[in-house]
């Protein structure tokens, strides 16, 4: 159980909201995206100090003891402000994984780090592009031999350590391979939100036995992606808000043929379609959170439901919100683009809505209990 | 409390396996065959279910304890209603104890409330509302229906329409124009119509579905008693909008939702095509996890107001937001059975809606009262303020354009 209460998750909503609205400013902002790193190195010690980097962390390990509650008020704002610090892949992934399936040692060097803000971490599980070979692990003597790719590693640049999905003789395993290790490559890009991102390439890499992750399964990592997903959801609601609350802004500012554009009723109505679609999208994310938070029976359920119709609210809401703006929507100084290239991303993140829908309607398929998953 | 967390409250829980389990054995059967098989009910069919609940004290349950109810929160009564709706029980009809009563004990005289409430409570008396008039439908502040007093008697002249089992109605609660100064919602009383009065004339309209739930009621200087003005005179319009605050958590329908998305499932899987059922084609599945995906999330929508409610707040605007979302996931649902029934469930055998009938099925099993539903609630979008009315309330009021 989470050691907070309501409360206390109100008042980090309070103070990570008016953290993005005073001191993560559209200046501040595109100073951030202009940086070699990508990311404000600033904001993340800020963010160490006022305990958010702890807040799903042990409270042995330095952390504050929170859970997938207090990750998603701090995901949530962080799609409000469009943070571009590594919160996903640290938090979520790496400190999830080390956490649930790392060992002692692991945990303890790992966590306060994480908490400190003086480690960023992040996970490689995707298969690189086409035909590229996923990444295979051997065991020499007491080390293991990796090879092979992973794509779209997010913050891999950054990374102190990238955690690695590998296959071992036909099993699931994660690693922790620092990226200045012998064999290691990386190809960097920028994701279509600005937020770094590398290709991994490790071409016989040692990694020692400590840094493998005793209970890095597959298993695990399959309850990782659940509780990334409606980290994503979370994002994505924050997003949304914003979205929603520019473009409702503008509606009520621009003018032509002589009023306000939002006296004509096809935007009103628009308008409204987004509204719902935000507040459905928010609904049944705090639903998912609140049953994955105490594992109930239908929290993959929820979840699965919850990722399908925040992405189809992100991309309603995204794409009408360019929309609305008319010309000065396709504009890279105006943010409102910068909102609907981050909902496009979370909209893919851990499963899209087709991915959740298929596994939504073959369980509705086999029965429709509550909880029969 | 999340909505979420709401639910699973032990006491709340407890609450709605009692309904369930009342439900399971207490509503008879052969009501609850025609109601999953889609076929018309009579209105013995509809007096005996709620008698069942009178009995129970439950067909009041959301009523005050001075009336005869049992003080239900919002919670318990969305909860009452989502369980007797996947149980198969029959619409609860709400002429009478959701909109006529309510009005009644909240702004009606000490006589009214002993005359009519008895009834409304048993059943034993029908009600049916008249609201909406041929120019009178989305823009309803348009009424024409005119009440002149009289002496100590209101006379009564116009025409009410889309008027739902006015046929079987002993009684009519109206909107009527008693005077056209000012705004034209400031001239509406409410008044209250023996249906057997002198110049009250029923007649019937066949809806798409080509059954009848809807009337023309034509009302010709009709004599109706001065007692039978509820409240103020030129209030009217003000007791009908807190009729809809009253109703407003219920305008979702999760509970029929949840029904026809079984409904939908057991015919996927009853539907072969190329030699195998419709919930093993890929395309189908991610149909079907569609409808389920948006049936959780209005559910989720739903119990954070309701959560909402029960710790107090009493926003207004869950009506037209719930309405828009419940009635476009109705149809969306029912789209899907005509989908999935293809050209073979197209025959629509109305003789197969009778119940007891024997001859032959045309076609698929079950597809006539899948039709019928889907003609039917193409009015769900419509009726109650068309979805289009109530996009305008939410943008200038919520959104302020």
């Amino acid at each position: 159980m989470s050691a907070f209460t309501q409360e206390d998750r109100n008042m980090l909503a309070d103070s990570l909201n008016r953290f993005v609205e005073e001191a993560y400013d559209g200046e501040r902002r595109f100073a951030i995206l202009k940086s070699d790193d990508g990311f404000g190195r600033q904001e993340w010690a800020t963010y160490a100090e006022l305990g958010w980097l702890g807040i799903a962390i042990d409270e042995r390990h330095g952390g504050s003891g929170g859970g997938l509650a207090e990750l998603a008020v701090l995901m949530r704002a962080a799609g409000r402000g469009l943070l571009m610090e590594p919160l996903l892949p640290t938090l979520i992934l790496a400190a999830g994984a080390i956490s649930q399936g790392g060992s002692a040692e692991q945990k303890a060097l790992w966590l306060p780090a994480i908490a400190e803000g003086r480690a960023i971490l992040t996970l490689a599980q995707d298969d690189a592009a086409q035909d590229a070979a996923p990444v295979t692990a051997t065991k020499a003597g007491d080390d293991y031999i990796l090879s092979g790719q992973r794509g779209f590693v997010l913050y891999g640049a950054a990374a102190d350590r990238i955690i690695v999905k590998a296959d071992l003789a036909g099993n699931t395993a994660l690693f922790l391979v620092p990226p200045t290790a012998h064999g290691v490559s990386l190809a960097h890009a920028r994701s279509i939100d600005d937020r770094p991102v590398a290709d991994l390439v490790l071409d016989n890499v040692r990694v020692a036995a400590g840094d493998c992750l005793p209970g890095g399964d597959a298993r695990l990592l399959e309850s990782l992606n659940q509780t990334a997903a409606l980290a994503v959801c979370a994002e994505a609601v924050g997003a949304m808000e914003i979205a929603n609350r520019l473009t409702l802004d503008y509606l009520k500012t621009r003018t032509q043929f002589g009023t306000t554009i939002g006296s004509f009723q096809v935007p009103q109505h628009r308008m409204v379609d987004m509204t719902l679609a935000a507040q459905e999208a928010a609904a049944i994310t705090w639903a998912a959170i609140g049953a994955a938070s105490v594992q109930a029976p239908d929290a993959d359920l929820l979840t699965a439901a919850a990722k399908a119709r925040s992405a189809a609210a992100a991309r309603l809401i995204g794409e009408q919100a360019i929309q609305l703006h008319g010309g000065i929507g396709m504009t890279e100084e105006y943010v409102i683009g910068h909102y609907y290239r981050r909902l496009m991303l979370l909209e893919t993140l851990f499963g899209g809505a087709g991915w959740h829908l298929d596994r939504l309607g073959g369980w509705t398929a086999a029965g429709m209990a509550e909880g029969s998953v | 409390m999340l909505g979420i967390d709401l639910m699973r409250d032990p006491a709340i829980q407890a609450f709605r396996a009692d309904v369930k389990q009342f439900c399971e054995k207490n509503l008879p059967r052969d009501i609850r065959d025609k109601v999953l098989a889609g076929q018309h009910l009579a209105k013995s069919d509809y007096v005996r279910w709620q008698k069942i609940l009178f009995d129970k004290g439950w067909i009041v349950g959301h009523w005050p304890r001075a009336y005869g109810g049992q003080d239900w929160t919002p919670l318990q009564r969305a909860i009452f209603d989502d369980e007797t709706s996947k149980a198969g029980a029959p619409w609860l009809t709400p002429f009478g104890v959701c909109y006529a009563g309510p009005v009644i004990y909240t702004f009606g005289s000490a006589q009214q409330k002993e005359r009519y409430l008895p009834g409304i409570r048993s059943t034993d008396t029908w009600w049916c509302q008249g609201y909406s008039e041929p120019g009178a439908g989305s823009d309803l502040a348009n009424i024409k229906t005119r009440a002149v007093r009289d002496g100590d008697q209101y006379v009564v002249s116009g025409q009410k329409t889309w008027t739902t089992m006015a046929q079987w109605a002993d009684m009519m609660f109206a909107l009527v124009r008693t005077s056209n100064d000012g705004k034209p919602q400031n001239g509406i009383s409410f008044l209250l119509i023996d249906m057997n009065s002198p110049g009250v004339t029923v007649r019937p309209i066949i809806s798409i579905d080509k059954c009848h739930h809807l009337n023309e009621v034509f009302l010709d200087d009709v004599r109706v008693p001065v007692e039978n003005l509820v409240g103020v005179e030129g209030r009217g319009w003000t007791y009908a909008k807190f009729l809809l605050n009253n109703e407003r958590l219920l305008g979702a329908e999760v509970g029929k939702s949840t029904r026809l998305l079984h409904q939908l499932r057991q015919t996927m899987a009853d539907i072969r095509e190329g030699g195998r059922p419709l919930t093993d084609d890929p395309h189908w599945r991610r149909r079907l996890g569609e409808l389920r995906a948006r049936l959780l999330a209005l559910e989720a929508v739903c119990n954070e107001y309701l959560a909402a409610a029960e710790a107090g707040s009493t926003p207004g605007l869950e009506v037209s937001a719930l309405k828009i979302m419940g009635s476009e996931l109705i149809q969306g649902i029912t789209g899907a059975m005509v989908d999935a029934l293809a050209i073979k469930g197209l025959v629509y055998q109305t003789e197969g809606l009778e119940p007891g009938w024997q001859a032959p099925l045309v076609g698929v099993p079950g597809a006539p009262g899948m039709i019928r539903e889907h003609l039917h609630d193409r009015a769900t979008t419509i009726y109650g303020g068309a979805n289009e009315i109530q996009r305008n309330i939410l943008a200038k009021a919520v959104l302020g354009l």
